[in-house]
């Protein structure tokens, strides 16, 4: 029959016309986002422009921030977490929201969960156009360790990919688990240096490095995007490493509990 | 016939029922045991058949006898407990109400599902003006599909089975695409020209009559297993018979 073997889904993705594929199912998940309102796709354009001002106000103007481009570092720590954020917590309405196309076309279920982070890219992707345009215009200069970006946003796509397949599938059994994860997420924001360096966090409770991977590739993506330096190793390898895991677990369960999903569609 | 596109093969599946729809972490801690039992109910025992490519099967079958379950099988949709079951090509199921999405228009339902149907781009385009052309929907494009009737999406879906080029069709409950007796003949003929002539078909349905006009064979389920598959004139007596 043909079911889906997950544990090779990944590099069949982006191969040919399953690419193709998934594009379009992003595509259309970003145009649903907006569809039906006044301005549309300009709104994932103007909601980045708003919350960059709104941090440089507020943090420069009204705080008083001693640290340089202090708005920069939260956009960036923000725009990265949003990603995370945004997928996973668009992760336990997928199967029910793509239902209509698995009643009736045979598909890859794990498309819709690539595509579904794909589309948080996207709107990542519109947001870090506008901080290099603000970085910019605030004299930050840019070298040639930004190279390394796409490494880092490959360990972001893992990580929100693998999270993403464990949410659906706790999904199924229980409905509390979208309360649960919002208080997760929140924990997780907070402890994930986006409102501040990361030394901080670490030297105030040192498991935290262990515990929230986030820790390390907000670090990571200052570091190339803001304070032109190369990553730290330890901190790549140890993120990329704990998201790789959470992606094996995620497929695993998602391929024992698929079909129980369906049937409760 | 040698080319079997569908291998249904001691084929079984249970549904297993919990008695609440889904769980709260509340209840694990506050209720007991029984309230986790689950209730098991046998929708297909050891059923086996082959579909050959370009062959028309009609399922028949009283309600519950596990007609749907067996085509949500084949689909993919559902795993079963025990057998096996392969296909050949790629497959579109058509069942009235499900196939779009209702906040969406029929542009961009049909290029989403042209696109998981393997078509290239600039073919679902050729193929989106057809389908709209065919379905009469020009002055509803813009529209999203929860404002277009009943019989309007049933012909958007008719229209698409015949466009998008899947394989294999399964057809549950769904037949001719709705609209008036004009609309009916052009479909007769487009699924002539377009079905009947080289595409496998699976047709479940109450109405025998359609059984009987386009099937090759028919297979008749009875409380999850198979109670006779023959050419249909043989089932289509027998299961008048039992009926009566």
């Amino acid at each position: 029959m043909s079911t889906p073997n997950l544990s090779r889904q990944i590099a069949l993705a982006f191969k040919g016309p399953r690419l193709e594929r998934i594009l379009t199912l992003a595509r259309y998940d970003y145009t649903k986002r907006y569809h039906g309102s006044h301005f549309g796709m300009i709104w994932a354009l103007i909601k980045p422009i708003f919350q960059l001002t709104v941090y440089y106000f507020i943090f420069t103007g009204v705080f008083g921030a001693r640290e340089e481009n202090y708005a920069l570092v939260i956009f960036l720590g923000l725009i990265t977490w949003m990603v995370f954020s945004e997928s996973t917590n668009r992760s336990m309405a997928v199967l029910k929201s793509k239902a209509f196309l698995i009643k009736t076309i045979q598909v890859n279920p794990v498309d819709f969960f690539i595509s579904n982070v794909l589309t948080a890219f996207a709107g990542f992707g519109l947001a870090l156009i506008i901080y290099v345009v603000a970085s910019l215009v605030m004299g930050t200069s840019y070298s040639w360790q930004v190279v390394y970006m796409p490494l880092l946003l490959f360990t972001i796509f893992i990580l929100c990919l693998g999270v993403s397949l464990i949410l659906a599938v706790l999904n199924i059994y229980f409905q509390d688990i979208e309360q649960i994860w919002s208080m997760v997420a929140m924990f997780g924001m907070w402890t994930s240096g986006v409102f501040g360096r990361s030394e901080i966090f670490i030297q105030a409770f040192p498991p935290l490095r262990y515990i929230n991977p986030f820790l390390a590739i907000i670090s990571n993506i200052r570091n190339v995007m803001l304070y032109s330096a190369s990553p730290d190793w330890n901190d790549y390898v140890y993120s990329t490493l704990y998201a790789i895991a959470l992606l094996i677990i995620g497929l695993a369960l998602f391929r024992r509990n698929y079909f129980q999903a369906l049937e409760r569609l | 016939m040698n080319n079997v596109v569908i291998e249904v093969r001691n084929v079984s599946k249970s549904y297993s029922v919990l008695s609440t729809s889904s769980l709260a972490i509340k209840d694990i801690f506050l209720k007991g045991k029984n309230h986790f039992k689950r209730r098991k109910i046998n929708a297909l025992s050891n059923v086996s058949f082959e579909v050959h490519k370009n062959e028309k099967l009609g399922i028949i079958g009283r309600n519950g006898s596990g007609k749907s379950t067996i085509i949500n099988l084949i689909m993919g949709a559902l795993k079963s407990d025990k057998g096996s079951i392969s296909t050949h090509g790629k497959i579109m199921k058509l069942e009235t109400g499900v196939g779009f999405d209702n906040e969406m228009n029929a542009k961009q339902n049909v290029m989403l599902n042209s696109s998981l149907m393997g078509l290239p781009k600039a073919t679902a385009e050729e193929r989106y003006r057809e389908i709209i052309e065919f379905a009469e929907l020009e002055e509803y494009e813009g529209l999203p599909i929860k404002h277009l009737s009943k019989g309007m999406k049933s012909r958007l879906a008719f229209a698409s089975a015949m466009y998008m080029e899947p394989d294999i069709i399964l057809l549950d409950e769904f037949f001719g695409g709705g609209g008036d007796a004009r609309f009916k003949v052009k479909s007769d003929k487009v699924f002539e020209e377009r079905i009947l002539q080289n595409k496998t078909l699976i047709i479940v349905s109450h109405s025998l009559s359609i059984i009987e006009q386009h099937c090759d064979r028919v297979l008749w389920l009875d409380k999850g297993t198979v109670e006779m598959l023959d050419i249909p004139a043989l089932v289509i007596e027998a299961y008048k018979d039992y009926r009566r």
